[in-house]
């Protein structure tokens, strides 16, 4: 099965990354990219985004995993700063 | 508020003192205003303290030019030629203009670059590789999770603001620390000067010759908050002055009279200088009330040392509204290195009022 993400950076850098269970990376997204990446059934990944920026910035993710699979709903997630900021997110997911 | 902003300023001009003294005032003033922050916008020109340019990652290209009759004319082109856009190359064109000039002619066919016109070229990128160690990113799931449950909310959404900000003092205690970019600029900028002398005292026959001299700046900085940044860098600047003016009385043909005329006698004498810069801007009180950016310099051509201290807490404003600092004073101290001993602190403090000069953070990265 497939993860497809793509990204969207306004006014400020994002960096996300898909990280599998050997601590690899095996896909890298930044600002505004897309990607896909093929998933094993039974392997726990790390989703992990980092932002920062040095005024006001608009950013977005969007993931969905074909086929649909109950470990990892579609995510849409967008969040906006006012000023300087530095933040991350993350969270593990095993389809 | 507006008459106590006054209040404050009149209150801050009488305790102007000036004390500095001695032949490194010019180099004092340069340090002055590569130590105060330029005023420049977050996305069109970006300068370092150490008059690097780094400008805005945002945009693929970018074109701005600015104008100021009887002053300069500037223009910048700037492209990010990655994917990932983290590295930007850029060309920038300023040109002196005379007191009366209306406009700018930085380059012509005939003459190739024009009389105080300056050609730069910018290169920047940034480091960043924020990708957190297992056991870092363990501990933000754990406290992540630990902080949804608590506040029944959507676990995948929750960020490392959000704990910081509305977290238990145990999920903040389990918060990573952030790897922060780090900033790679360098510029070269060649300027091209004119002048015209005289070596032959008794023809007094006018010499024209033109110089181009480098100036060269590199400057490393690192975010050290979100509202502190600190950047160290060196520069090399190379310029000629012109000879002193002495004025001859010379015989008018053979009608007995005589011209009085004041000529540049001697060629140009080329000056270099060598500079090391450390510089800290940081933002503090509540509403980012109070700004400060303390620089040292040393001067390794010119033997000096600066230790200047901006401090802004004087906003402006603009359509009745707060709009950032704008203004405060400079504490600044100057000495010679070449002696071995240090200019009495008396002899060396100088204190400055800063007027309509933007506070900003992060000037270095603009």
């Amino acid at each position: 099965m497939n993860l497809s993400i793509a990204t969207t950076s306004i006014g400020g850098h994002l960096i996300l990354y898909i990280i599998d269970d050997n601590g690899a990376t095996i896909l890298k997204l930044r600002n505004f990219d897309s990607g896909t990446v093929m998933l094993m059934p039974g392997h726990t990944y790390r989703f992990e985004w980092h932002v920062w920026g040095i005024g006001d910035a608009d950013y977005g993710i969007q993931a969905i995993v074909d086929p649909d699979n109950p470990g990892f709903p579609p995510f849409n997630y967008s969040k906006q700063y006012t000023g300087a900021h530095r933040d991350m997110g993350g969270f593990f997911f095993t389809v | 508020m507006k008459k106590i902003m006054v209040t404050l300023c009149l209150v801050m001009v009488v305790l102007i003192a000036k004390t500095q003294k001695g032949p490194q005032e010019a180099f004092q003033n340069e340090v002055v205003e590569s130590a105060v922050p330029l005023k420049h916008s977050l996305i069109k020109n970006s300068y370092s303290p150490f008059k690097a340019k780094l400008s805005s990652f945002m945009t693929k290209i970018s074109l701005t030019s600015t104008f100021s009759e009887g002053e300069n004319a500037r223009a910048d082109l700037s492209y990010v030629p990655n994917k990932d856009s983290n590295v930007l190359v850029g060309i920038s064109v300023d040109q002196k203009i005379g007191s009366t000039g209306g406009q700018a002619t930085p380059f012509t066919l005939a003459e190739g670059i024009s009389a105080g016109t300056t050609v730069g070229f910018n290169f920047a990128y940034i480091h960043w590789k924020p990708k957190l160690s297992s056991v870092a990113f363990n501990n933000f799931n754990q406290s992540a999770d630990a902080f949804a449950k608590r506040n029944n909310t959507d676990r995948r959404s929750v960020t490392y603001i959000d704990i910081r900000n509305n977290g238990t003092d145990e999920e903040k205690k389990l918060l990573p620390r952030l790897k922060n970019p780090v900033f790679f600029n360098l510029s070269v900028a060649f300027t091209k000067t004119s002048f015209s002398f005289a070596t032959d005292s008794v023809t007094l026959e006018a010499n024209d010759a033109s110089y181009i001299t480098p100036n060269i700046n590199f400057s490393v900085g690192m975010l050290t908050s979100v509202t502190g940044y600190l950047a160290l860098g060196y520069s090399y600047a190379g310029a000629y002055t012109a000879a002193t003016d002495i004025s001859f009385t010379s015989p008018f043909g053979t009608s007995g009279n005589f011209v009085n005329q004041t000529i540049a006698f001697g060629a140009p004498e080329k000056q270099t200088d060598n500079k090391i810069s450390l510089q800290w801007s940081n933002m503090f009180g509540a509403s980012s009330s109070i700004g400060i950016a303390p620089t040292f310099t040393v001067g390794l051509t010119s033997k000096t040392a600066a230790l200047t201290l901006p401090v802004y807490f004087i906003k402006g404003m603009a359509d009745g509204k707060p709009n950032g600092l704008q203004g405060g004073i400079q504490l600044g101290y100057l000495t010679a290195t070449d002696n071995g001993s240090l200019i009495p602190f008396k002899d060396g403090f100088g204190v400055q009022l800063i007027i309509g000069v933007p506070f900003d953070v992060f000037t270095a990265l603009k």
